[in-house]
C-alpha cells in the first residue's frame, strides 16, 4: 500500500506546488502591476531593486496564503483519496495502523493496496480556481509591457513633453528681483500709476516664483510679466492728462523693467531696438545691467550673468577669477552639506558647466 | 486458521445464511442483512411490521439456519414472568425428600423469538431485561446464564394497539436493531402464493452453529476502525439529543429525547460486521450512514413539529444523517 500511497502523494504535493506557485504567480503580476501604473503616472520613479522586491513580496504573500489554504499532510491525502476514488475509508484506516501489527490489519493494508492499485487517474482537485490563478497571471503578465510602455511617457501617455523638472530660484535671482522692486517704487522717472502698475506685475511674478515653478513654466511666467507690464505702460501713458514727455518716461521705465526681467532670469531677450541700456534714474544702488544674454538665436549665454558678491557688490560671471571663485564656494557648500548634491547639480549645470567640463577632463 | 482463512470462512458463511433462507422467505434482502448483522454482531433485534409478511417465517427459518436451540415464546396478556424465564418447583428427591428444583423456561435456547412481544403485560416484559441484556437469568437469587451465543428477535405488529403494552425504552434500548419489515411487491407475492403450494413448511437446511457464529464475531471485533469514522457515529449519536449544547439544528427542532449509550456501542459492533459482510476490512461512514436507521429509530422520540410535518423517525434520522455528513473531512471529527 505503502508506493501506491507515495505516489498519490507526490502526485498531490505537485498539484499543491503548482496551486501555490500559479497563486504566488499571480499575486507577484499583480501587486507589479498595481503599484507601477500609480507609481509612473506620478512621476514615481524607483530602482529596480524596489520592482524587484514588490514582486517577491506578492508571489510570497500569495504563495503563502495559497499555501496556508491547500498545504496538505498524510491525513488529509488519505481522506482525499478514500473520498474521491469511493475507497470508503480503506486509505485513512491503513494510514493509521500502519505500524501496527495484526492480521486482520495486514489483511486490511492488502485490501488497501489492491483498491489502489486499480486506480490510475486522480482528479485535479480545485480546477476552477487554478485555471482562474492561471489567468490572472497571463492577464497580468500581459498588462505589465502595456502598463511599463504606457508609463514610460513619465506623464502616464498623457502628452509626449519631455520631463519638466522643478526650476529652483536661485538667492541672486531673488535677490534681483526684490532690488528690481525697490528700484520701481522709488524711481522718480514713472508716474504713480506706472510705477503701481509694474510693481504689481513683479509681486505677483514673485508670489508665482514663490509657490514653485517649473524650468518650462518659468520663461513663460516671465513673458506673461513683460507683456503685462508693457499693457500697464500703454494703459498708463492712454489715460487723459499725461504729457507726452511722461509717456516717455513711463515707457523707459517699463522697458527697462522688461530688460532687467530677462537678465535676471537669464532668459533670451526679443530684439526690438526699444529697450534701454541703462536704468533711466540713477537710482545710486541698481544693479549693474547684464551684458546682453540673447543672441536671438534661443542660445542661452550665461558669462553676463550677474553674481552677487556681498563684499564687492555685483560682479561679472563672466570673469574667469571670479567664476572659479563662486564654484569653489559652490563645491565647498556641497561637500560640508551646506547645498544638497542635487542643489550642487543645478547650479553647475547652470552657471559653471563648462568648468565642470574641465574639471571631468 | 489464519485471518484470512477465516475472513473467507466469514464470506462463506453469511453467503450460505442468505441463501438459505431465501428458500423459504422470499424478497426482504435489507432485512434479512440487517438481522444477520445483528447476529453476528450479537445484537437483539425487534421486527415490526403487518401481519403476514414474514416475521415470523424469517425466525423460524433462520433457527434452522443456525442449527442453534431455538425456542418461540408466544406473548400474550396473561403471560406471567416464570413462563418466560423458568420457575423453581417443589420435587421429592430420590430419598422422597421435598426439593425445589429450577425448570427452565422457554428462554432457555439460543434462538429465542418473541412473537407479538407488545402484547404481554409490561410485568412480564420486563422479565426479558435482564435476560436481554446480560444472557442470564435470576430466580428466587440464584442466576443461571444462557449459553452463547444467544438472540432474542421480536416481532410486533404496529397496527393493533387494542390489548397491547407499549415496551418500555428501557427494553426497546436492548434491541440492537428495530426492522421495519415492509410489505412485498407484486412480484414477490406472486413468488410467495408459489413457494407456499408447495409446502408451508420452512425448507432451509442447518449452514452454521453456535461456534462459527462465536468465531465470526470474534473475527469482527479485530476490524479496525479510524477515530475519524468512530467520531462520527459518536457525533450521530450524540445529534439526537437536544438538550445538549453541540447538538444540531434538526435535534433542537424535531426531537423530543435522544439515544442512549447503547446506540453508539450498537453502531461500532454492528459496522465492523457489516464491513466484512461488505467485503472491507475497515469501518467507513457508509456503514455507520447505513446502520442509523436500525439503530436510532426505536431509540428515540420524535416531537409534535415533526409529526406536524408529518414526518417519520425514519425521515428525522435521514436530516440527521444529512447534518452529520457535513463534518466529513472537516477536521472537526478529529480525535
Amino acid at each position: 500500500m505503502n508506493e501506491q500511497f507515495l505516489k498519490f502523494k507526490k502526485r498531490i504535493q505537485i498539484e499543491t506546488a503548482v496551486k501555490c506557485v500559479l497563486a504566488g504567480a499571480a499575486a507577484c503580476v499583480v501587486a507589479l502591476n498595481a503599484v507601477l501604473l500609480p507609481c509612473l503616472l506620478n512621476g514615481v520613479h524607483m530602482l529596480w531593486v524596489w520592482y524587484l522586491l514588490i514582486a517577491l513580496g506578492g508571489f510570497c504573500l500569495g504563495g503563502g496564503i495559497a499555501f496556508l489554504f491547500f498545504r496538505t499532510d498524510d491525513k488529509k491525502i488519505a481522506a482525499r483519496l478514500d473520498s474521491e476514488l469511493h475507497l470508503n475509508e480503506r486509505v485513512q484506516t491503513a494510514l493509521m495502523y500502519k505500524d501496527e501489527e495484526g492480521k486482520m490489519l495486514d489483511l486490511q493494508r492488502a485490501d488497501t493496496a489492491s483498491a489502489l492499485s486499480g486506480v490510475t487517474k486522480l482528479s485535479f482537485r480545485n480546477l476552477a480556481l487554478t485555471i482562474a490563478l492561471a489567468a490572472v497571471f497571463a492577464l497580468g503578465v500581459c498588462a505589465l509591457p502595456i502598463v511599463a510602455v504606457y508609463a514610460s511617457t513619465d506623464d502616464g501617455g498623457q502628452s509626449t513633453q519631455p520631463y519638466d523638472p522643478p526650476r529652483e530660484v536661485t538667492d541672486w535671482e531673488w535677490q534681483a528681483l526684490d532690488e528690481l522692486i525697490d528700484y520701481v517704487k522709488a524711481s522718480q522717472k514713472a508716474d504713480n500709476n506706472t510705477k503701481t502698475g509694474i510693481v504689481g506685475e513683479l509681486e505677483a511674478l514673485r508670489s508665482m516664483l514663490v509657490s514653485g515653478v517649473s524650468q518650462n513654466s518659468l520663461p513663460v511666467f516671465v513673458q506673461n510679466t513683460v507683456s503685462n507690464v508693457r499693457n500697464t505702460v500703454r494703459d498708463a501713458n492712454e489715460a487723459e492728462g499725461v504729457q507726452e514727455e511722461q509717456k516717455t518716461r513711463n515707457s523707459e521705465e517699463g522697458e527697462y523693467v522688461v530688460k532687467r526681467l530677462y537678465e535676471i532670469f537669464s532668459l533670451p531677450q526679443p530684439s526690438d531696438g526699444n529697450t534701454p541700456d541703462t536704468p533711466p534714474d540713477n537710482t545710486g544702488d541698481e544693479p549693474p545691467k547684464a551684458p546682453g544674454n540673447n543672441t536671438g538665436t534661443g542660445e542661452l549665454i550665461i558669462d553676463g550673468v550677474p553674481f552677487f558678491d556681498p563684499e564687492k557688490g555685483y560682479v561679472s560671471s563672466g570673469d574667469p577669477e571670479v567664476r572659479e571663485k563662486y564654484y569653489a564656494i559652490i563645491q565647498n557648500a556641497m561637500l560640508e552639506g551646506t547645498i544638497s548634491r542635487e542643489e550642487w547639480e543645478n547650479i553647475v549645470a547652470t552657471y559653471f558647466a563648462d568648468l565642470r567640463v574641465n574639471e571631468e577632463e | 486458521m489464519d485471518n484470512k482463512a477465516q475472513v473467507e470462512n466469514f464470506s462463506r458463511s453469511v453467503q450460505q445464511i442468505k441463501q438459505e433462507i431465501k428458500k423459504d422467505l422470499v424478497g426482504q434482502e435489507d432485512i434479512v442483512s440487517n438481522v444477520i448483522i445483528a447476529i453476528i454482531a450479537g445484537g437483539n433485534v425487534l421486527l415490526e411490521g403487518v401481519p403476514g409478511v414474514g416475521k415470523t417465517r424469517l425466525v423460524r427459518s433462520l433457527g434452522k439456519v443456525l442449527e442453534l436451540p431455538f425456542s418461540r415464546i408466544q406473548f400474550t396478556p396473561d403471560l406471567m414472568p416464570s413462563d418466560v424465564t423458568g420457575t423453581n418447583v417443589i420435587e421429592k428427591d430420590e430419598a422422597g425428600k421435598m426439593k425445589t428444583e429450577f425448570r427452565r423456561g422457554p428462554i432457555f435456547a439460543n434462538l429465542v423469538l418473541a412473537d407479538e412481544i407488545n402484547r404481554a403485560t409490561p410485568k412480564t416484559q420486563s422479565a426479558m431485561l435482564e435476560v436481554m441484556q446480560e444472557h442470564k437469568v435470576t430466580v428466587a437469587g440464584k442466576t443461571y446464564p444462557l449459553s452463547e451465543p444467544f438472540f432474542v428477535l421480536a416481532t410486533q405488529n404496529p397496527i393493533e394497539q387494542d390489548g397491547t403494552y407499549p415496551l418500555p425504552e428501557a427494553q426497546m434500548d436492548r434491541f440492537m436493531f428495530k426492522l421495519l419489515v415492509g410489505f412485498p411487491s407484486v412480484e414477490e407475492l406472486a413468488d410467495i402464493v408459489n413457494m407456499t403450494q408447495i409446502t408451508m413448511d420452512e425448507t432451509a437446511n442447518a449452514v452454521v452453529n453456535g461456534e462459527t457464529i462465536l468465531a465470526m464475531r470474534e473475527l469482527a471485533k479485530q476490524v479496525p476502525v479510524v477515530p475519524d469514522v468512530l467520531y462520527y457515529a459518536m457525533r450521530l449519536v450524540s445529534r439526537t439529543h437536544p438538550e445538549l449544547p453541540d447538538s444540531g439544528e434538526v435535534a433542537k427542532k424535531y426531537i423530543k429525547y435522544g439515544c442512549s449509550p447503547r446506540a453508539s456501542q450498537a453502531f461500532i459492533t454492528a459496522a465492523k460486521v457489516r464491513a466484512l459482510i461488505e467485503g472491507r476490512f475497515n469501518v467507513s461512514y457508509e456503514d455507520i450512514d447505513a446502520l442509523a436507521y436500525p439503530i436510532l429509530r426505536h431509540r428515540m422520540k420524535i416531537n409534535y413539529a415533526a409529526m406536524n410535518e408529518k414526518l417519520t423517525v425514519d425521515d428525522v434520522i435521514t436530516k440527521l444523517i444529512s447534518e452529520n455528513a457535513k463534518d466529513k473531512n472537516s477536521g472537526k471529527l478529529d480525535a
